[in-house]
């Protein structure tokens, strides 16, 4: 891309039927971008996902990714890591089998960098694929992303069902890493807290569009959460109720220009001030109150 | 695609292994449990030929259908479609799997089932049903995967190729059954052709379709579903749609009418050359009948109608089928002619190439047979009785009186008029044949039945002693010879040419070497050896083995047309008249049939050439034609 967009969505318009599920969906990152992708049950991210992956394709809408466009062929898919929420492998293959196999589609397959990262994540490259836990298989999708050096990642709920040690490992260990290495990644998860230091930004998808963005840094330095006398303060798009016990509710605030509007308005006796936590933030964002 | 192939192979291995040990298994066991009168080897065949038709359609079926229900599940979707290749290819590699399975599995059976009947009939009949049998594993296997896959059932996907297989596979049997019963149709081997390739074709298009509306299809899945489904469905419509167009376009073509002569038990050979030169001529589609000598000189007896029905699928053919027709010369030079109009009114015709008088037409209902015996009339056997009508030309009616009180008084009639004056005496080791006169000893005796010879000589006489026994010959003046190896009937395997001849011929296998106008033949061939009877009563033996084999014509279906002066001519295969002499086949002459058969059987059945004294009458795509005996053309019509 000329101006250095890895990835580039505009008026993406995707249904099934009757039901329109991506509703005229805008949405860009830049190398070594790692953006949260928010967002319900059913709202649309692994359709997004799998539009960009050229495995459905667009009703209408421009798409550009590593400079190609979904046409059909599969390039796109030699060009993109994707971990998917079920990981799933032939199960008459062993582990060394899978990779084999995968490594004579992939032009770019790294077999070095295969058997490192399975050392790393301590898989048996002997195991059968059918036989592997919910964890090893999730590694097992990892190694099969990553090895074919890809610059753009699609990870949709990548820790689902995993262990927190397992959880771990991943994020702190290959996210981290792939972002430090430049890689754009967009991620979708429901436990998206667990990612707070690695992402840059977060995009709630909602009625089939990008309804809301921030960056990493504003929801860190600029959301705050104000405990308050019910009725003392009035929610907007920017001030939304996240909690409510007896006459006292919390409120999560979005920029300080909407917490100096309030302090304003006058929060009132006992009222208190503090940084909103992300996972909070990210409820906020969702409407989950 | 070889690492798709192979995967989709190990994915399915289980399956195929198991068919395939079935397979394997089924030759001991059909060795081991061979039905009685069946040798070991062709039990084991025949296990083969039941897996060929049956087992392996439906392994097909269960290969394709498994695959394609297969490739629309989830998993599928997960573990193979984020290879980063097309999803039409993925699809193909599964296709493709499951049809090289399949095609394995025939050819090991098809050889198992060839080596089994190594004969030549066998062979002839495989490669006759060869591209039908491709056609329809290539089908079953390209529809069951694409309708599995569009269903993601498969038991769906089977039903549903089975149900368009025979959707398409009916016309066709019907077109084919058309063009049997002598209708000068369009092109039909070029059109079964191009329908397959349509047939395929849009098999593979719909698949895409169906791939490209399941993973990427743009706006409008179902305009491709319908498409695909359009697709899917063309071979079919087109099928019908090409049995409409044939059925209002169907042409009745000439053909010969067989003239049976009723001669096989009742009545003495008869007088060979019914209409002194001349044949007859049928077109089954219009009804007409008609004499044509070698001229072209035409004499119809039975009008065409040219009135057909209309309307989709109306099927024509078989409202006016191919007609009975029992002709026979009488004692005044001019031919009775029975035509069977329908099953329970026959036509009685008297008369030659100059013209021909009808007699009253009735209902005879079934058992009409003509008797140029001692006494010349119809035997009639009706529900009270026989009776029966002497025939004189001139006469204004049939006058019939009862000969009996059932058919089988009614053939004693018959018998008693025509074999009163022949006489055999035989126990098991020898017997004596007796004739106004003449006597022959035969060399051995058993249940012997004498086939009268008359023609234009003096009555003469072939023996059976037995049916694995020889047949003899008795000639007045001479002694018994033996005619033929094995026991000869007119019903069966003794016939009569119009030129007097008879002739029988008996078919073993040899390695044919040699050389044919300069041409090398080295291949294992049948060779057929054939009896014959000239009119002079003299008798040749020829051998046919290097002609048959440059003119690649299958032994058994070849025919003696005319014998004269030590030299016998053949139609070989419906395609070659021959000229061969008795003392072997090099100075053989042959002459390929100026016209394209338009329904060609092996004679000598029934064909589409019949032959007088004077030649040969051809009747074929291109008109009636006259080929003389040394090859000479005459068009007719």
């Amino acid at each position: 891309m000329s101006d250095g967009t890895i990835l580039s969505v505009k008026g993406l318009h995707k249904g099934f039927g009757l039901r329109k599920v991506l509703d005229g969906l805008d949405l860009k990152a830049g190398p070594g971008e790692v953006v949260g992708i928010l967002g319900r049950n059913g709202s649309g991210k692994t359709t997004l996902f799998k539009v960009l992956l050229d495995l459905i394709a667009a009703d209408t809408g421009e798409i550009s990714a590593l400079g190609l466009s979904p046409d059909g062929s599969g390039r796109l898919r030699g060009l993109i890591g994707y971990v998917p929420e079920k990981p799933a492998f032939h199960s008459f293959m062993t582990v060394a089998g899978v990779l084999a196999f995968r490594a004579r589609f992939f032009p770019s397959w790294d077999a070095a960098k295969a058997q490192e990262l399975l050392r790393r994540l301590e898989l048996d490259p002997a195991a059968k694929a059918g036989a592997l836990s919910k964890g090893s298989a999730a590694k097992l999708a990892w190694v099969c992303a990553a090895a074919h050096n890809p610059r753009l990642f699609l990870l949709d709920e990548p820790t689902s069902g995993l262990d927190y040690l397992v959880r771990d490992h991943i994020l702190n260990g290959l996210v981290h890493e792939l972002a430090e290495g430049g890689r754009t990644i967009l991620v979708s998860d429901h436990r998206m807290g667990e990612l707070g230091g690695l992402l840059d930004r977060v995009c709630v998808l909602k009625g089939g569009r990008i309804a809301e963005e921030h960056s990493a840094d504003f929801i860190k330095a600029e959301t705050f959460r104000v405990s308050a006398r019910a009725g003392s303060v009035k929610t907007s798009p920017r001030v939304r109720e996240l909690a409510r016990a007896g006459a006292v509710a919390e409120f999560a605030v979005f920029g300080r220009q909407a917490l100096d509007e309030l302090r304003g308005a006058g929060l009132g006796d006992g009222a208190e001030v503090k940084p909103l936590e992300m996972d909070d933030a990210f409820r906020a964002m969702l409407g989950e109150i | 695609m070889k690492d798709l192939i192979l995967l989709q192979f190990r994915k399915n291995r289980l399956t195929f292994c198991v068919i395939a040990a079935a397979l394997l298994i089924s030759l001991p066991l059909a060795v081991l449990l061979k039905p009685q009168g069946l040798k070991a080897s062709e039990s084991a065949a025949t296990a083969m030929l039941y897996w060929l038709f049956a087992g392996i359609p439906l392994a097909a079926l269960i290969f394709s259908c498994g695959a394609g229900a297969e490739a629309a599940r989830e998993k599928a979707a997960l573990t193979e479609e984020l290879l980063p290749v097309p999803q039409y290819r993925l699809l193909l590699s599964a296709l493709l799997t499951a049809f090289i399975a399949s095609a394995v599995l025939s050819l090991a059976a098809g050889l198992g089932a060839l080596a089994g009947f190594p004969s030549e009939g066998p062979r002839a009949l495989y490669g006759f049903m060869l591209p039908y049998y491709a056609f329809a594993l290539a089908f079953l296997t390209l529809y069951g995967f694409t309708l599995s896959y569009a269903f993601a059932n498969g038991i769906a996907g089977g039903a549903l190729a089975i149900t368009a297989l025979t959707a398409i596979g009916t016309p066709l049997v019907l077109m084919d059954a058309f063009q049997e019963v002598h209708y000068k149709l369009l092109p039909l081997a070029s059109l079964k052709a191009l329908l397959a390739a349509m047939a395929i074709a849009g098999g593979a298009y719909a698949l895409k379709l169906f791939s490209e509306r399941g993973s990427r299809a743009a706006s409008g899945g179902r305009k491709l579903a319908l498409i695909a489904a359009a697709v899917l469905a063309a071979p079919v419509a087109v099928t019908f749609l090409m049995l409409a167009r044939f059925n209002s376009r169907a042409e009745a073509v000439i053909m010969p009418a067989p003239a049976y002569t009723g001669f096989a038990r009742y009545n003495t050979f008869p007088d060979p050359d019914i209409f002194n030169g001349a044949a007859m001529f049928q077109r089954p589609f219009t009804g007409e009948l008609f004499l044509a000598d070698p001229a072209g000189k035409k004499t119809v007896m039975v009008q065409g109608s040219t009135d057909r029905e209309k309307g989709f699928l109306y099927l024509s053919p078989y409202m006016r089928p191919y007609r009975t027709v029992i002709a026979a010369k009488d004692g005044y030079g001019k031919a009775w002619v029975l035509y069977g109009a329908t099953a329970a009114l026959t036509r009685v015709f008297n008369g030659d190439i100059n013209g021909f008088a009808e007699y009253p037409s009735a209902s005879y209902n079934y058992g009409l047979t003509l008797s140029l015996a001692k006494k010349k009339g119809l035997l009639n056997f009706r529900a009270d009785g026989s009776y029966f009508a002497d025939l004189k030309p001139g006469m204004k009616d049939l006058q019939w009186r009862k000969v009996g009180r059932n058919s089988g008084e009614g053939a004693r009639y018959l018998m008693d008029m025509e074999s009163q004056d022949v006489y055999l005496r035989a126990d098991r080791r020898t017997g004596v044949l007796s004739y106004k006169g003449h006597s022959w000893k035969l060399p051995s005796g058993g249940a012997a039945v004498p086939v009268p010879l008359k023609g234009s000589k003096e009555m003469a006489f072939i023996v059976n002693t037995g049916a694995h026994k020889p047949s003899y010959l008795c000639l007045p003046g001479a002694k018994a010879a033996e005619f033929a190896p094995r026991a000869v009937t007119p019903d069966m395997n003794l016939y009569l040419n119009p030129d007097g001849s008879v002739w029988t011929s008996d078919i073993s296998e040899i390695r044919v070497t040699g050389t044919v106008s300069g041409e090398s033949i080295d291949r294992g061939s049948m060779v057929q050896r054939f009896h014959v009877l000239t009119s002079d009563r003299k008798t040749l033996e020829v051998k046919l083995h290097t002609l048959l084999a440059k003119a690649r014509v299958p032994a058994g279906s070849v025919q003696v047309l005319h014998a004269e002066g030590g030299r016998v001519w053949f139609n070989l295969g419906d395609k070659y008249m021959a000229s061969v002499d008795s003392d072997g086949e090099g100075a053989a002459k042959l002459w390929k049939f100026p016209t394209r058969l338009v329904w060609r059987k092996a004679p000598p059945d029934w064909s589409s050439v019949t032959s007088s004294e004077k030649g040969l009458f051809i009747a074929g795509a291109d008109g009636l034609f006259f080929m003389d005996w040394e090859g000479r053309v005459n068009k007719i019509s």
